[in-house]
């Protein structure tokens, strides 16, 4: 296994979309913070010129800024989807170029093929989140303050940002490698993992809220505690300021089963499959 | 007792019920060139790919190396297409695959390597502006890097032009001798495997047929002589004195050591018309399609015969 991981970071080294994208998901933050900062200041400048506010544009104003916020909240998807689309990129070559073979003849073992993929895999998106939160940490948490957060609320917020984080690319990552490994065709390794984790967590919850709603269940039933089990939903803590650690343990928890179960699903079609 | 590299146990491969190879029993000595003959379809890229293990025998058995513990380095293989990362150069490329086969990626070593199969001039070249030859070549060269012991080589000259084609039979030859590196290759260019193969293993459908060394090639070859003449009654009467004769499509083939004028005079006396005669002069090939001619005449005659096939 360690020769193939070797053999795969070598790859990783010399590719140039891996470097390209870890560099844009560093870039994610100050976009993301430039981008904010102007699209205010350009809504205040053209809503309070001159006289006072009226209660109509005040409300156009609101509207707005939260769209224009929710809009910018996808950039920190860049940071699962980017290593996503690196990981299955370079690793599905080399399927398309068939030098998977070249690791079979070198008498290594299905599964340590298979394992040395999941940790390559991994490894790509524990470096771009890395890249993420040092980007956010280092640039944009001193220019735009943490608020009103304490600083062990602070603390707090960066592990469990960084932890959600990491689980939740290590699930996107298992998606890839369940892909890669079951259907072993470029394309389908690159575009049903995207596809899972922008729309499933909104499937997911459109489901529940149908299901609820026809049921008539009460209560907080479609609340951000009863998400908890979807991966991606909860790929980010909303308020910092209220973290509760049993709701964090049980966020990971359900990230952890899901990637186990998808990381071992690819596994067993891969194990005894005829290869190309 | 004899050095086996390669011996296998009546290896099967189904796919959806339809038999692509048909219990298929080779045994291959150390340092044996040995040519696997068929035309598409026979099976042969099927068997081949069992034995690199990318494909799982639906039934049967295989052993390499005489069972010996195998290290990554000692099997190398190309399989119908050149497995190399397209968007490395021809040097990374090498030096990956010594990556994964654990063996220190020596500049030297490796652009020797690169010249062995003519593309010193090309090290730093990404391999997916490469031609289809000289991506084949560097797969070549991959396989080559880990000196393995044992190559298998599916239609490894494909895409390659004659100097190519030339260049890379004296890189096998000279493994073979130097090294002593046991080969199995697949190829539809007859004439080409029959220079440099020192044996055969004939396939049709799934099957092997036929197990002929080169020497008995070139014994069965040297005495055969075929004819186009305008009585084969007359002929297979006159001839049969100097040995085994066959009729295949009007012509008649001789299996005897005599001259060709003896021959003529024979014929002569009996009154017959030659119209062409001659000395085989592609062994293999004529020896591979008489072989098919005669295999696939034996089952329609069975099968008119109302025996089963």
């Amino acid at each position: 296994m360690i020769n193939v991981l070797r053999l795969e970071f070598f790859r990783l080294k010399k590719s140039k979309l891996f470097w390209i994208l870890l560099g844009v998901t560093a870039l994610l933050p100050v976009i993301s913070a430039l981008a904010t900062t102007l699209i205010l200041s350009v809504i205040d400048a053209i809503t309070s010129s001159g006289s006072e506010m009226s209660g109509a544009l005040e409300q156009f104003r609101s509207a707005v800024t939260t769209s224009i916020m929710s809009s910018l909240g996808m950039i920190g998807y860049g940071a699962t989807l980017l290593p996503l689309i690196t990981a299955s990129v370079v690793l599905s070559k080399e399927f398309a170029d068939g030098t998977m073979r070249n690791a079979i003849l070198a008498n290594k073992k299905r599964s340590e093929l298979y394992f040395a993929y999941v940790t390559v895999a991994f490894t790509v998106g524990a470096a771009y989140m890395s890249a993420f939160m040092m980007t956010s940490l280092i640039i944009i948490a001193p220019i735009y303050g943490f608020g009103d957060l304490t600083a062990g609320q602070i603390v707090s917020a960066i592990f469990c940002s960084l932890a959600l984080g990491l689980l939740s690319i290590a699930f996107a990552q298992s998606c890839v490698c369940m892909f890669l490994f079951a259907v072993r065709k470029q394309w389908a390794t690159i575009l049903f993992p995207i596809l899972i984790t922008l729309l499933v967590p909104d499937i997911m919850q459109t489901a529940i809220i149908l299901i609820t709603t026809i049921l008539g269940f009460q209560g907080d039933t479609l609340s951000y505690t009863a998400m908890s089990w979807i991966p991606f939903y909860n790929a980010s803590l909303f308020n910092a300021g209220a973290i509760d650690g049993a709701l964090v343990g049980k966020i990971a928890l359900y990230d952890l089963l899901f990637t186990a179960v998808f990381t071992v699903s690819g596994y067993f079609t891969f194990e005894k499959a005829d290869l190309k | 007792m004899a050095d086996i590299m390669i011996v296998t146990h009546n290896l099967t491969k189904q796919y959806n019920g339809k038999t692509v190879v048909n219990s298929v029993n080779l045994e291959i000595e150390r340092g044996a060139i040995v040519g696997l003959v068929g035309q598409n379809g026979a099976g042969k890229t099927t068997l081949i790919r069992m034995l690199t293990g990318l494909v799982q025998p639906t039934s049967g058995s295989f052993s390499l190396l005489n069972g010996a513990v195998r290290r990554d380095n000692d099997v190398a293989a190309i399989v119908e297409r050149p497995s190399i990362y397209t968007n490395l150069s021809a040097m990374d490329n090498l030096i990956a695959q010594c990556q994964l086969l654990g063996i220190t990626a020596d500049k030297e070593y490796l652009a020797k390597t690169l010249a062995l199969v003519g593309l010193e001039d090309a090290p730093k070249k990404p391999a997916k502006n490469f031609s289809l030859g000289m991506k084949q070549r560097l797969a070549i060269a991959m396989t080559l890097v880990g000196r393995p012991q044992l190559l298998l080589l599916d239609e490894p000259t494909n895409g390659l032009d004659p100097q190519g084609i030339f260049d890379m039979r004296e890189v096998f030859v000279n493994l073979n001798r130097e090294l002593g590196v046991t080969i199995l290759v697949s190829s539809h260019i007859l004439s080409e495997l029959g220079k440099f193969a020192t044996e055969f293993y004939i396939m049709d459908k799934g099957k092997i047929l036929e197990r002929v060394t080169a020497e008995q090639l070139r014994e069965v070859a040297s005495k055969r002589v075929r004819l186009k003449v305008d009585d084969v009654d007359k002929t297979t009467e006159a001839l049969k004195q100097y040995g085994k004769i066959t009729v295949t499509d009007g012509d008649v083939d001789l299996y005897a050591d005599v001259p060709i004028t003896q021959i003529m005079l024979t014929l002569a006396k009996e009154g017959v018309n030659v119209l062409s005669i001659q000395q085989t002069a592609d062994e293999l090939e004529e020896y591979y399609i008489n072989l098919i001619k005669r295999e696939r005449q034996a089952k329609i005659e069975l099968s008119k015969g109302g025996k089963p096939l």
